[in-house]
This record gives structure tokens, sequence and C-alpha cells, in this order.
């Protein structure tokens, strides 16, 4: 078996959430960490890195969700149920659940970077009572292209979630979401900076200026967590294509302290 | 240990390792010499001189229906450079399955006959006895120095004579310093420091790749898919270069280093930090080939050498 070899799974349900974007339910266990990434594969077109975003603790089936961005990806989203895929990974380190035990938690969730978080709230809720208060802050472009809303209206009932739209499609979506940028609930959030920690996955623009308002309210460099996007083909730490200074996306990521990558993000 | 052969002997030995293992060889294909599958002793000359490709494109593409790849495969007249440079590589890739294990790959360096653009002296090399087999030339007969059990086992094999410990492998000597490996990944690190240093070679760079498609030691890759007529789909590794735009592109075409003086810089902080940092190995063994490679006349080597400079200079 070398690296690269593909596990098979079957694709048995389907759910279109929004225009260009669905949820792929495959048949079968995967053994995963919330925050990692798996790399499905189309062997004539190539393979796209999708982190899991189901229940890690559910033994029959996960969850993929998918943009049709680029050719595979596009290619993906037409399937069918009954369609089978190759599957290898998980690879990289997830979210640091374990020693989150006691603190407050921030999400901050930018578009499809509520992918890789949702497995994480799923485990955060299952065990609400270890866990402070627990804050989710997610930002679309638009109302309509916000994610997972069903979840995002029952997760309201364990924990706090603020739902920002750049932009509305109409006036009833302000139930449920105001307008503006990610940046301005969180501007707004009162937090205790000596026992929260943040964690943060969206499009890395976003990034810089979260980490600002964070670093801003007193946050400690080594309590902000983020999942950084590259390029990452091999998935095994050898292809160079998903370095961040010294670190390779794929291993010793996605998900890095602030404190740890901050130096390596200029190189 | 060391062993004495003569001409006929070495053919002997070269008969037995081609029973075993695919070999390459430094082989001339008009004015070219390049690495290549040999089959035939007389094939061979001595000293060898640096073949215009190297290993990598032995490896690469790496076929990954290929159910052979893994199989043993021998190298015959490698300069230490690119033994060296091996022995890297096989490191760098041992366990992955893609490319055969260490243990199957038998190293025969020979004495080599250094050219303008070699540096090998700058990366000491020599003191780690990168191969199984070394071949040095003395008058009418061969030394065959030995620096693993399996290639005394396989000179036992063939009966060779052995010598009393008189013999030293032969030092390349360009007239060069080493260079502290250490000192040199610090230099290169610190990117902020040195960025106007860098901006200035980025301005002279052509950013055409061709030192990294040159290079023994640059094996980033990329996956390939290709549809094939029975309606399968080949997968293959093929090499890349970090030098391309696409390199570290994101979704929607979105490159992380747009500008080349991050690419040219991610070339060097590859060869001479991320992989010092983990392996504690540069990813250079001063062969020379990107040197010679460089249409825009740049020498890698100083490129490094001076940054030294300006490093000490800074304190």
């Amino acid at each position: 078996m070398d690296s690269f070899s593909l596990a098979q799974y079957e694709l048995f349900s389907k759910e279109i959430l929004l225009a260009d974007t669905c949820l792929l339910r495959f048949a079968g266990r995967l053994d995963f960490v919330p925050g990692q990434f798996v790399r499905l594969s189309l062997d004539h077109l190539g393979e796209i890195a999708v982190a899991p975003c189901s229940d890690p603790h559910d033994q029959d089936f996960f969850e993929l969700c998918i943009r049709g961005a680029g050719s595979t990806s596009n290619e993906v989203i037409k399937a069918l149920p009954g369609d089978h895929f190759g599957i290898r990974g998980p690879y990289g380190n997830g979210w640091p659940l374990n020693s989150l035990a006691g603190e407050d938690i921030v999400l901050i969730a930018g578009g499809l970077g509520l992918v890789p978080l949702r497995p994480a709230i799923i485990q955060i809720i299952r065990n609400r009572h270890k866990y402070g208060k627990v804050t989710l802050l997610f930002g679309a472009k638009t109302s309509g292209d916000i994610l997972f809303l069903n979840d995002l209206i029952t997760w309201r009932k364990k924990i706090d979630v603020e739902i920002a739209a750049e932009y509305l499609c109409r006036p009833s979506d302000k139930d449920f979401c105001t307008k503006g940028r990610i940046t301005e609930p969180l501007d707004r959030l009162e937090i205790n900076a000596k026992k929260t920690v943040a964690l943060i996955c969206g499009p890395e623009i976003m990034y810089k200026f979260c980490i600002d308002s964070l670093l801003q309210k007193g946050l400690a460099e080594d309590r902000i967590y983020a999942s950084y996007e590259r390029r990452m083909e091999c998935g095994i730490g050898i292809c160079q294509h998903c370095n961040i200074g010294k670190y390779m996306v794929c291993q010793d990521g996605p998900v890095f302290a602030y404190s740890r990558i901050k130096g390596e993000l200029q190189k | 240990m060391e062993y004495i052969a003569n001409k006929f002997q070495l053919e002997q030995l070269f008969a037995r390792i081609h029973r075993e293992y695919r070999v390459f060889g430094p082989q001339k294909v008009g004015r070219k010499l390049l690495l290549e599958e040999i089959d035939r002793f007389s094939q061979i000359s001595f000293p060898v001189r640096k073949t215009k490709n190297t290993f990598k494109n032995i490896f690469f593409p790496i076929n990954l229906n290929d159910q052979n790849r893994m199989g043993k495969i021998a190298f015959w007249g490698l300069p230490l450079c690119d033994a060296y440079a091996l022995e890297i590589f096989l490191k760098e890739f041992s366990g992955k399955e893609l490319v055969p294990e260490r243990r199957d790959v038998l190293i025969v360096a020979a004495q080599c006959c250094p050219d303008e653009y070699c540096a090998c002296q700058s990366f000491s090399i020599g003191a780690s006895q990168p191969f199984d087999l070394y071949l040095q030339k003395e008058k009418d007969s061969f030394i065959i120095f030995t620096a693993k059990e399996m290639a005394n086992k396989l000179l036992k094999e063939t009966e060779f004579k052995q010598v009393g410990k008189k013999y030293q492998i032969e030092p390349v000597d360009l007239g060069k310093k080493p260079l502290d490996k250490k000192e040199l990944s610090k230099a290169v690190g610190d990117k902020v420091l040195f960025e106007e240093y860098w901006q200035r070679i980025a301005n002279n760079c052509f950013g055409c790749s061709s030192c990294s498609a040159v290079c023994p030691l640059c094996f980033c890759f990329h996956q390939k898919c290709q549809n094939q007529p029975d309606g399968s789909a080949k997968v293959s590794l093929e090499s890349d270069s970090c030098f391309k735009r696409s390199f570290s592109e994101i979704q929607h075409q979105f490159s992380l280093r747009e500008k080349n003086m991050d690419r040219l810089y991610n070339w060097y902080h590859h060869k001479f930090v991320r992989h010092f940092e983990k392996n504690t190995e540069i990813l250079c063994t001063g062969c020379g080939r990107c040197i010679e490679a460089c249409p825009a006349h740049l020498n890698q080597l100083n490129i490094v050498s001076s940054l030294i400079k300006e490093e000490e200079k800074n304190g």
C-alpha cells in the first residue's frame, strides 16, 4: 500500500445546500479528528482536499461538503447516489478540543470555513457541560449563502450563534442574521481573555482582521487557532506545495496556533 | 574495507550487479553525457563526469499504476555529490512506497573529474560515505571501497582480494572553503532582514525554473491524471517547480506567491532552511548544475555564501 492508495466509499445520499454547494454522505466509517482533511479522488481528473463535516462519532456514514470551484470539484458535485469515490486520509492535525475543557470558546467561521468547524461544534455541543461560554460567529457574503442554516438555528439552543451577512437577500432575513461583516459582531463581543480560546476558519483575508480584533481584546497569541488553506497535493509532507515557512500544512497543520505560525506567514 | 581489482574483475562485478539490479550509469548519447540504463560494462568510462540528467529523471514521473516501480535498481559511476543527493532523496521518500527503499538501491560511486561549476567541497559531503561501493583508479587497477555490509557481501561473493588499510578516498580539492550549514540556514532563514538582497537577486532572475529542473534534490511533484483509451486513468507524480505561479495556487487561481521574489526565496528556503530544520541536511550537494543551467548567469553558491558574509556583518 503506497501513500497514495485510496479506500473506496459509496455515495449514498446527496443534499444540495446552495446553488454550487453539496453535502455528500458516504457509507462507511471514517476515523477523523475535527479539523483534519481528506483527499477525495476522481481518478480521471484529480484530487481535492476536503474536510469531513459530520459527527466524528458516526459509525455508519460521514459527510463531505463540496463547493464546485475547479474542474474536479465541479465534477464531484454532479455525482449521484450509488457512485463510488476513492478517499485517502485523514491528514493533518485538527482543532485542539481535548485541551479546551473548562475554557470559553469563540468559533469564527467565514463562508465554507464552517465546514471544518462543524464536527468541532457537534462535539462541543455533545459535551456542552465541559466547556464554558461558547459563541459561534458566522459570516457569509449574502444571507442566501448561509451554509447549514438549519444546524445554526438548532445550535442556538445550546450555544450563542451570531450570523452576519454583507448583503441581505430578503428583508425577512433580518430575523436570523445581521447585515455587515463578521468583524462587527466580533468587535461587540465581550470575552474573558484569560479563559477564552478562539478557533478561526474561513478565507485568509478574514484572519488578519479577526486576529487583530481578538488581540485587541487581550487574547494571547497561543489562544488563537486558525486553519490555513494551502494547495495540498500529497498529504504526506513531501511535495512542498503547501508550506507556510518551515511548516507543511498537510502534516503540521492545517490548524495552527497563531503564536506558532505568525513568524512564518511572511516567508 | 578496501578491495583491489583489475578491469576484468570489475567487469565481473558489473555482471554480478546486473544480474540482480537494473543498472543505470553515465553514457554518451550524441554529444551529451546522460544517466541511462546500461547493460554492458564497455559502456562505462572512467573517471566519471557529471551527467546532464540525474537520478531524479529516472524516478520521475512515478507511475502509481506501475507495480514494478519498487524494483531493485543500481547506479554505477555516480560522482560523490550525486551519490549523496541520492541518499538524501531516498531518505525523504522512505516508507512512502513511491520509489525503491534504500536497501534495494545499490550506489556505486566513483572518482570524478570536477568541472568549473563543481562546489561539493563547500558542502563537505565526502565525510558521510554516501555509497555502497566507491571506485578509485590506482595505476592500472581499481581500489574498491565499501561502506555498507551489503557491499562487502557482494564483493566476497565475487572473490575479490582485500587490501590493507593503506588506501584513502582521495578528496576533491577545488580550493573552496566549506560552508557552515547552521550559519547558512540561519542567514537564508532571515527573509525580512535581507528583503532588499533577495529583491535584487529576483530582479535578475528570469523565473524560468531551469535551476529546479536540473537540481537532483528539487523533488517537488504534482499529481497528474490521464485518461486511457480503455476508460481507465493513469495517475502519476510528475516533477514540479516552485518557480511556477501555479505551484502555490489555491482556489480561483489565487496564487500565494504572486511575485517572483517570493517564489525564488521559497526555493532557497526549502533547500537551506525548511529541510535543514527537519532533517539536519541541506538540499544541496554542490553539483553545480543550477549554476551551469542558469540563463541569467546567477551563481547560487555565491548568492548563499555572500548572504553568510552579510549576516556576519550585521552580527
